[in-house]
């Protein structure tokens, strides 16, 4: 269990190339806390599809500057992550697929992303705040070392 | 990402090695389509170099599983690490694709 609260703070561009960002700046992170592989990958797969939904459909029109992530590990073994973004006011949350069941003919090729982000975090939240579309997230990791 | 191309037993092999993100997601969809397009036949996908698969990689194996449907042939993928697998198994996918071990049991 860390003693103190590690923090990073990632700003990311509107192009795809925030995921090449995104991927260093997390390794960077996960060395620095001492992340288990799994929960490193799950944390990197939900900022991954919020990243690509911002990029693909958020800043499309045109509007919108950057994406900014705070990913902060507190000494009771949970991840806090803020994930905002400028682009015009949005809900993801509220656009989800269910997992396919029936037959692959019928599986969608999108609307997966949004229901990784739900399983992969314990605790998911929209809200808009001073003209941010913001995305609160909190994950109980494994302790240190395991 | 990497993109190998082989053939083995009458088959297409793609080795993918690296990241499968919405980054590098269009080269593998690309790369795909067009063997496939010279080339009609089953397919073996092995994913025993991939690190990291993001939902645009399902994306990418749901369209070539589209096209080899259509075309009466067959996609088995391989080589799943246990994170990437995860993937496939919270979308439901895993319980519908032919996912096997490893390239030796996909291609005899």
């Amino acid at each position: 269990m860390p003693e103190r609260i590690i923090r990073t703070k990632l700003v990311l561009g509107v192009e795809m190339s925030a995921l090449k960002d995104l991927e260093a700046g997390l390794d960077s992170f996960r060395q620095k806390a001492g992340l288990a592989k799994r929960d490193y990958f799950h944390i990197r797969l939900a900022l991954d599809e919020l990243v690509t939904n911002s990029v693909s459909y958020g800043f499309s029109s045109g509007v919108g500057s950057g994406i900014m992530i705070e990913i902060a590990l507190l000494p009771d073994n949970v991840c806090e992550i803020l994930y905002s973004d400028d682009a015009p006011r949005f809900d993801p949350l509220s656009h989800t697929v269910a997992p396919v069941r029936s037959s692959i003919e019928e599986a969608s090729v999108g609307g997966f992303g949004i229901s990784f982000v739900k399983q992969m975090m314990d605790e998911v939240s929209y809200c808009y705040e001073n003209g941010r579309n913001m995305i609160k997230m909190k994950k109980n990791v494994a302790a240190i070392g395991t | 990402m990497e993109l190998i191309w082989s053939d083995s037993n009458g088959m297409h092999v793609l080795e993918v090695s690296g990241s499968l993100d919405s980054n590098t997601a269009p080269e593998m969809i690309q790369s795909i389509e067009t063997c496939l397009k010279e080339s009609p036949n089953s397919l073996v996908i092995d994913f025993s170099g991939v690190d990291y698969v993001s939902s645009a990689g399902l994306r990418v194996v749901i369209k070539t599983n589209h096209t080899q449907t259509a075309a009466g042939d067959k996609m088995i993928l391989c080589g799943l690490k246990d994170y990437v697998l995860e993937v496939f198994e919270m979308s439901g996918l895993s319980k519908l694709l032919d996912i096997r071990d490893d390239i030796e049991s996909s291609t005899s």
